[in-house]
């Protein structure tokens, strides 16, 4: 609650220099600033900007930057935890639980500690005054360049192009973040586990207790992805396209306009749901249908999983198909036409030929969809972790994995939590890669409008 | 030979027709299953029990005891069914005790000499075979003739769940509610939606009207092509490891949870801005040149209001997105059982379909039926906004 009260008196501060500035100005060089819009702008960002910045920083950065000044300038090094909770037993007035922490150097501690109390109290209670401070400094060098403010116009539109820039950098960040982030997890992860024993292992067990290097193994979790995946794909494959074929070619144009819509809804439905589905509903039904024939389904399986992520990713394909017949040219169906083949005959040995990669591509798109999709596998594949081929069975899949090591308590020195961010990693690779492949097919090989 | 042509083209028309009759029959039947199962949860049944208080009975009594209470229920129950051996909460949820005890405190005294007719909930295990959730065995077959008895003239009625709106989380299938998950989700989507909005925008007005084709612009656009493909889980890790042990955000709060989910919609926001500030034609942006307009003048002024119903269109779509998402939240530490409505953004607080997989996961009687509520409320929403969005959107377009 702090952080809102201090943000909203640091907007209100903002305001009222605003006006100040305004009022001050008009009367000293008698000229009529509130008629230029893009003038008041350009004085907002020149008070707002170096205290939003300084705000962010005292928020964020403050306690890591006295951390790492105490650790320059002390002799002995801590750990930042134990500092932070000593300083706060100290706080409550009860210094000796900081014996518990460190045994042997507990003096000291006990003085960089209250270093660091003294230091996060100033900054703390000072944080409204460093803002003003810094308003006022920037109101000061807003008065030294008030002679060149003629050019306001284009000043602020260097000012916004900046600005944006600084947003635009914020898509690299993310993307590096992901990178980064996975990267070092996982090369902390290969110290205690060898590539060789996660890449080529076929034991996934991270219960064992003992020898856990040798239980964390990547093939079974491959293997049950890709069993469910692929029958994603046939089931959705077939459906797909030929609905967005019949929906782009035979549908009549009103019914075409109500349903593509309904397709994009379709997509956008939560993935839960039909994980929902999948365990309550699809289960039973094809259970007791199988049982006609002998057959034993168990009650978490990759036939369901794999039969549900299909329905979950028929509308994308559908719907993609649909946009490459839409953008065929209207002559060569025509031509095909005045030639005396049937509909169904240019539709297939013409129109089908030239969508074909654009076809494909969304197949694999689909199917990076399904390897990454997390809630209807984690809802009804199960947590077995078997080679098999077998639809029947119940196996477990990369991103249920990931879930279950994450989800409970963290250890960051364990290789159970870290094997997480491995499994993350390889997901993120196969991913990229089978974009890369569909990006690549569509730009060398798809039929584009220019 | 034609007849055969022809026959072909009969065959390959009814397979479109079929395969688009089957993806929509899967589709709406899925609805229709969870439709079906979600509408015991919302109603729920009651008794009205009259309560005469004399000043005998309030004489010498704490009666902010919720003991004292709990024995008004029994001596009132026990009269109603004509037995001695029933217990308040064999019959009644732990609510109404409470709610008793607040009455019996509020009122004090004035009560003396009145009769009340009070509704209160009965407790999950009747409920629920009012509801015919579970078998008439696991009552005692006593209880269960009264009940019947009841029933039938109406002392116990069915009547539409406000609670299942009203409260939060709780371990009894009565009692518990979907407005902490609804005020969690809403808000951080809320959050996401400030994040990734202004971000987003401005990213894509860079990309489109400021950047020439340099290094970094393509850069930027490879990137943001990728980022749209990235399955969501791996949003989840990214989470853990720079917003949660880096910016130390709280694990399992709002805020966290709100940002995330800003970043993993940022993508989609920033591919539907530049799509809708491309449909802007030229002649617009050169004849704001024309009439002096500095190039912030024009993006600002002309370009934003005319593609912003189509950028809001795509923001909408891509926060009912982030409304279903569920897997990196599990990661966040929001699958947790949370009985505290959320006041502040640093709260702790579940989601909408986290909520849902937790009753999912429990399996006492009752609960799934309130996975399918919950489940069919989600759809109702996403469906609503979507089709409001795309109505406003085919409203106010302007098409050129």
């Amino acid at each position: 609650m702090s952080f809102l009260i201090s943000f909203m008196l640091l907007i209100i501060i903002i305001y009222f220099s605003y006006i100040l500035i305004i009022k001050t100005v008009n009367k000293l060089f008698n000229f009529n600033i509130t008629e230029n819009k893009y003038l008041k702008i350009y004085y907002g960002f020149y008070i707002a900007i170096p205290m939003l910045v300084t705000f962010l920083v005292i928020t964020l950065f403050s306690s890591k930057l006295i951390l790492f000044y105490l650790g320059k300038t002390s002799q002995q090094s801590f750990p930042q935890n134990s500092i932070k909770s000593c300083a706060l037993y100290i706080h409550l007035q009860e210094d000796y639980k900081c014996q518990i922490l460190n045994k042997k150097d507990f003096k000291s501690l006990k003085v960089i500690s209250k270093k660091y109390l003294t230091y996060t109290d100033f900054i703390n209670s000072n944080k409204i005054n460093i803002l003003t401070l810094i308003s006022i400094l920037s109101l000061f060098l807003l008065f030294l360049k008030l002679h060149s403010l003629k050019n306001i116009n284009e000043k602020l539109g260097s000012m916004v192009e900046v600005f944006l820039w600084c947003f635009s950098l914020v898509g690299i960040l993310i993307s590096i973040g992901i990178i980064l982030s996975l990267f070092l997890e996982t090369l902390k992860f290969f110290h205690l586990v060898p590539l060789k024993n996660f890449i080529f292992g076929l034991k996934w067990n991270p219960d064992a207790t003992n020898n856990i290097s040798q239980n964390l193994g990547l093939i079974p979790l491959l293997n049950g992805t890709i069993l469910i995946a692929l029958i994603a794909i046939i089931f959705s494959s077939f459906l797909g396209i030929f609905s967005g074929i019949y929906l782009s070619e035979y549908m009549p144009k009103n019914l075409q306009k109500i349903i593509k819509p309904i397709l994009d809804v379709l997509a956008g439905i939560p993935t839960i749901i039909y994980g929902f589905f999948a365990a309550i509903t699809l289960t039973p039904i094809i259970q007791s249908f199988l049982s006609n024939f002998n057959l034993i389904l168990n009650n978490e399986s990759s036939l369901i999983a794999g039969i549900v992520i299909g329905i979950m990713i028929t509308p994308i394909i559908t719907s993609l198909t649909y946009d490459v017949f839409k953008t065929l040219p209207k002559n060569i169906k025509e031509g095909a036409l005045g030639l005396g083949l049937t509909k169904n005959e240019s539709i297939r040995k013409i129109c089908f030929q030239m969508a074909l990669p654009n076809i494909i591509s969304s197949i694999i798109l689909a199917f990076s969809r399904a390897i990454g999709e997390t809630m209807i596998v984690v809802m009804a594949s199960g947590l077995a972790a078997k080679i098999t081929l077998s639809p029947f069975d119940s196996v477990t899949t990369i991103t249920t994995q990931i879930v279950i090591m994450l989800q409970g308590d963290q250890e960051f020195n364990n290789p159970k939590t870290l094997s997480a961010f491995a499994l993350g990693f390889i997901l993120f690779l196969i991913t990229l890669f089978l974009n890369i492949i569909s990006l690549y097919i569509t730009k060398k090989y798809g039929y584009n409008k220019k | 030979m034609s007849k055969f042509r022809l026959f072909k083209e009969y065959i390959f028309q009814a397979t479109g027709l079929f395969s688009i009759f089957i993806l929509f029959f899967i589709l709406i039947y899925m609805l229709y299953s969870i439709f079906i199962n979600s509408y015991k949860a919302f109603y729920t049944h009651k008794i009205t029990l009259t309560i005469t208080f004399t000043e005998k009975m309030l004489k010498n009594q704490n009666l902010k005891d919720p003991n004292f209470a709990s024995n008004i229920l029994k001596v009132t129950l026990n009269n109603l069914l004509k037995t001695e051996n029933i217990k308040t909460d064999d019959i009644l949820s732990l609510k109404s005790i409470i709610d008793l005890s607040n009455l019996l405190e509020k009122e004090n005294t004035a009560l003396i000499n009145k009769t009340y007719n009070l509704t209160f909930l009965l407790n999950s295990a009747i409920d629920n075979y009012l509801k015919n959730n579970i078998s008439p065995q696991t009552l005692t077959p006593q209880i269960l003739q009264e009940i019947k008895k009841l029933r039938l003239t109406k002392i116990i009625y069915p009547i539409f769940n406000i609670y299942f709106f009203t409260n939060n989380d709780s371990f009894s299938s009565e009692l518990a509610g979907i407005k902490s998950a609804f005020i969690g989700s809403i808000s951080s989507i809320l959050v996401a939606l400030i994040f990734s909005f202004i971000i987003g925008v401005s990213t894509a007005i860079y990309l489109e009207e400021f950047s020439s084709k340099k290094l970094l612009h393509s850069i930027v656009e490879i990137n943001i092509n990728n980022l749209a493909s990235v399955p969501s889980i791996i949003y989840g890790l990214l989470g853990i490891t720079i917003l949660q042990n880096f910016l130390l955000l709280p694990r399992g709060s709002i805020i966290l949870s709100g940002i995330l989910l800003g970043i993993i919609s940022l993508p989609t926001i920033i591919i539907n801005t530049r799509l809708a500030l491309r449909g802007i034609p030229n002649y617009i942006k050169e004849s704001g040149y024309g009439v002096g307009a500095s190039k912030h003048q024009i993006i600002f002024n002309l370009v934003l209001p005319l593609a912003l119903p189509n950028i809001l269109t795509g923001t909408v779509l891509a926060m009912l997105r982030a409304l279903g998402e569920t897997a990196p939240l599990l990661l966040l530490g929001a699958f947790i059982f949370n009985t505290k409505t959320p006041l502040s953004l640093f709260d702790k607080s579940t989601s909408l379909p986290i909520q849902i997989l937790l009753w999912y996961n429990i399996p006492s009687h009752g609960f799934l039926e309130k996975a399918s509520a919950a489940i069919s409320i989600l759809i109702l929403l996403v469906i609503l906004i979507s089709i409001l969005t795309m109505y406003l959107k085919n409203k106010f377009e302007k098409k050129f």
